[in-house]
């Protein structure tokens, strides 16, 4: 049928016709506004050299992403921030005194080798961020060393204190000062109490499930308080493998990675506890004091599997209601 | 929760009449007749209730002119009709004896019966399919004795192993002979899978016939008045409209109060599972319950973006399927590999589209795929 002359034309759309607002922008936005205070935490306890670390490894993620963009003729997309984002995640892990060039090489290497050559956002079998930072920490070791790095400060890295002199060491790290980032480590990772508000305001806001993270910080209490029984004189309380190092900043912001993480409620516990459970047993026997980025990576490597883990189906594991 | 997610049926308002409202010209009412063959010609004056169009292959319910008058225009979807005069049709004849000619008297006069068995369980669903879809309150507390009768009728028709009535939390309302059934009212409780898991206990059983209240009054007053049923309770916005068959949506929307510019949605239904017109002089059909307006840019529509895995669609779906990965295989055409994420148990609730973090359109990809899978039978077991 016309219609009729001035009437209004219509949209028309099919079903739904309505979305919850929710876009990757906002969900962006939201984690980056959980950062902040962790970030100026960093820069804070850094005496500003953070601040140079991370602005430089924002600036670079997204002028990575936007080259790459570039290359494969597809529209730029940086205004979606999720490389920013991701650089910034990248910053947060590495040492505040890192040289520029690292964190240069680092961030777009994030950015490339851990998201576009799989094909861009949404991709990512392994958390992005943690892509970079392995590659450094594999090819400048003593660069990516907290203690090597970072002589120069008062404060102290308590993951290799405790992998150097025993648990006893971490005595003297009260709690409030490990919360208050009184402590050597990724820039913005070491932030524990500023990483945990960032937390809980996204899981408050419904922008990640909470699932992963508590199941992440299960799986480190657990196997941690599992060493602790059997020897207290030679392992650390779980309270300072939650609080030392990046481990609030891996089971809040990196395990929960969109993409590299698996769907699903139980799929995802069994990620998050795994993680978790593999992150002491690095602490523990592996030759790196956080074992934090390298047992997300693994968990990453066996989200498909975890995938596997699903429901029957609405009226069974079958298609014959297609015909009707 | 979310108030868009809200099945409890709102307060009984007035009921407003299109024919009591001041209208500044003859009622043109615009029926739909998308593959149906017309029996009438353009010119042609016809009487109320009277049979205007069939399905040749006898599957679609016929239309039936809800007014007197005359046929102004007949077009491949739609018949146009004049108000005028007051002619009425004969009235219909109902032959009782076997199930088969029951069944096919209620398609001519008008009714869905489509999916009907013989043996079934009958289950009634009074749930309000989405929010605020709930004119039927006013048939159920006022015409009971309607809907009886037109349970009797079905229960002839179709003798059903049992019959219950599904009706959302705290509402009272029952049917003579039919067991109750009290539904959590959220979204998607209301539709038909779901009231049904929530009443027999299984999902997706072959042998049970769901059918809404207001199409069961349908059949009430047909048989009862032995006449097509020319009036609806039609909810427009939070106004019930008592309403012939026909009326054109832009006569609703704006006798609602609704004032529609570029760019705005009408939709036959509701905003999860209604279907959109493009045209203000689209006239409801005989199954129409709701009338729903959306203003232009109010909400993001759906986007090519890709899928960023956050697997929110996966969790909110109820039929627990994983709609981003059916979405990524029907993206690219591989519609077969949709069965492997079991396609077919998808109902069409339209939460996962809803929810996407990357505004996917999910369910339109999955629509897409299960109709290629109609049209092109890959696996032997799908053949009919
Ligand atoms: S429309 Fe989406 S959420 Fe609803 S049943 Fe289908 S796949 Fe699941
Ligand atoms: S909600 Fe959208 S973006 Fe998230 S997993 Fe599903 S399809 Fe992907």
């Amino acid at each position: 049928m016309k219609p009729i002359s001035g009437s209004p034309v219509l949209t028309v759309s099919s079903s739904p016709h309505i979305h919850c607002g929710r876009t990757i922008k906002g969900t962006s936005l939201q984690i980056l506004l959980a950062l902040l205070p962790a970030a100026g935490f960093a820069v804070w306890h850094s005496d500003l050299l953070a601040l140079r670390v991370l602005a430089l490894s924002c600036i670079v993620a997204v002028i990575a992403e936007a080259g790459c963009l570039k290359l494969m003729k597809r529209e730029i997309e940086s205004d979606n921030y999720t490389a920013l984002l991701c650089g910034l995640m990248f910053g947060f892990l590495m040492p505040p005194s890192s040289p520029w060039w690292l964190i240069a090489v680092g961030s777009s290497l994030s950015i490339i080798i851990g998201r576009m050559v799989f094909g861009g956002l949404g991709g990512e079998p392994l958390c992005a961020p943690l892509v970079g930072w392995a590659i450094c920490k594999v090819s400048w070791p003593e660069l990516m060393n907290f203690d090597m790095s970072m002589l120069t400060s008062e404060l102290t890295y308590p993951l290799s204190q405790l992998q150097n002199f025993g648990p006893e060491t971490l005595d003297e790290y009260s709690l409030k000062s490990l919360l208050l980032g009184f402590q050597l480590g990724g820039s913005g990772a070491a932030q524990s109490g500023a990483i945990l508000l960032g937390g809980v305001y996204l899981i408050s806001r419904k922008i990640i499930r909470i699932d992963i993270p508590l199941a992440f910080v299960g799986g480190v209490s657990i196997a941690a308080a599992l060493f602790y029984t059997i020897s207290p004189v030679d392992y650390a309380l779980p309270v300072y493998h939650i609080l030392c190092g990046s481990t609030l900043f891996g089971a809040f912001f990196l395990a929960t990675d969109s993409s590299s993480s698996p769907v699903g409620h139980f799929p995802m516990i069994a990620y998050g506890l795994s993680a978790g459970i593999l992150v002491i047993i690095i602490r523990v026997y592996g030759a790196y004091p956080d074992g934090v980025p390298f047992a997300i990576l693994l968990a990453n490597l066996m989200t498909p599997l975890f995938e596997k883990i699903r429901p029957k189906p609405f009226g069974g594991i079958t298609n014959v209601h297609l015909q009707r | 929760m979310n108030p868009i997610f809200s099945l409890t049926p709102s307060d009984r308002g007035p009921v407003l009449r299109i024919r009591e409202q001041e209208l500044s010209s003859a009622l043109t009412i615009s029926l739909e007749i998308t593959g149906l063959k017309p029996l009438v010609s353009r010119g042609e004056l016809v009487a109320k209730g009277q049979q205007l169009c069939v399905d040749p292959a006898n599957k679609l319910p016929s239309v039936h002119s809800s007014v007197s008058g005359k046929v102004l225009d007949l077009k491949k979807d739609f018949i146009l009709i004049e108000e005028e005069g007051d002619r009425l049709a004969e009235p219909l004849k109902f032959n009782n004896s076997d199930s088969v000619s029951m069944l096919s008297d209620l398609r001519d006069a008008g009714i869905d019966v489509h999916g009907f068995k013989q043996g079934c369980t009958l289950i009634i669903n009074a749930v309000p399919k989405e929010f605020g879809i709930d004119g039927h309150r006013f048939l159920i507390e006022e015409f009971n004795h309607i809907m009886s009768e037109g349970l009797d009728y079905l229960k002839k028709a179709i003798s059903p192993i049992a019959s219950a009535i599904a009706v959302p939390e705290g509402m009272a309302w029952t049917l003579p002979g039919c067991t109750g059934h009290e539904i959590d009212p959220v979204y998607p409780a209301g539709l038909p899978p779901m009231v049904v898991k929530s009443v027999t206990g299984k999902e997706m059983p072959p042998d049970v016939c769901v059918i809404d209240a207001a199409t069961l009054y349908r059949i009430g007053r047909t048989v009862h008045g032995k006449q097509p049923v020319t009036e609806i309770m039609v909810k427009v916005g939070s106004t019930l409209f008592q309403t012939p068959v026909g009326t054109t949506v832009g006569l609703l929307t704006s006798k609602a109060g609704f004032s529609l510019s570029d760019g705005d949605r009408v939709l036959l239904g509701g905003p999860l599972s209604g279907r959109a017109v493009y045209s203000l002089n689209h006239g409801i059909s005989a199954s129409t319950q709701a009338v729903t307006v959306i203003h232009g840019g109010d909400d993001p529509v759906a986007k090519d973006s890709p899928c960023v895995g956050c697997g929110e669609c996966v969790l909110k779906c109820p039929a627990r399927l994983m709609p981003n990965m059916i979405s990524r295989h029907a993206e690219f055409g591989f519609f077969e590999n949709t069965q492997n994420y079991f396609i077919a148990s998808c109902f069409e609730c339209g939460l996962c589209a809803y929810w996407c973090t990357a505004q996917r359109p999910l369910l339109q990809y999955i629509r897409l795929a299960k109709k290629e899978l109609l049209d092109k039978p890959i696996l032997e077991d799908l053949r009919k």
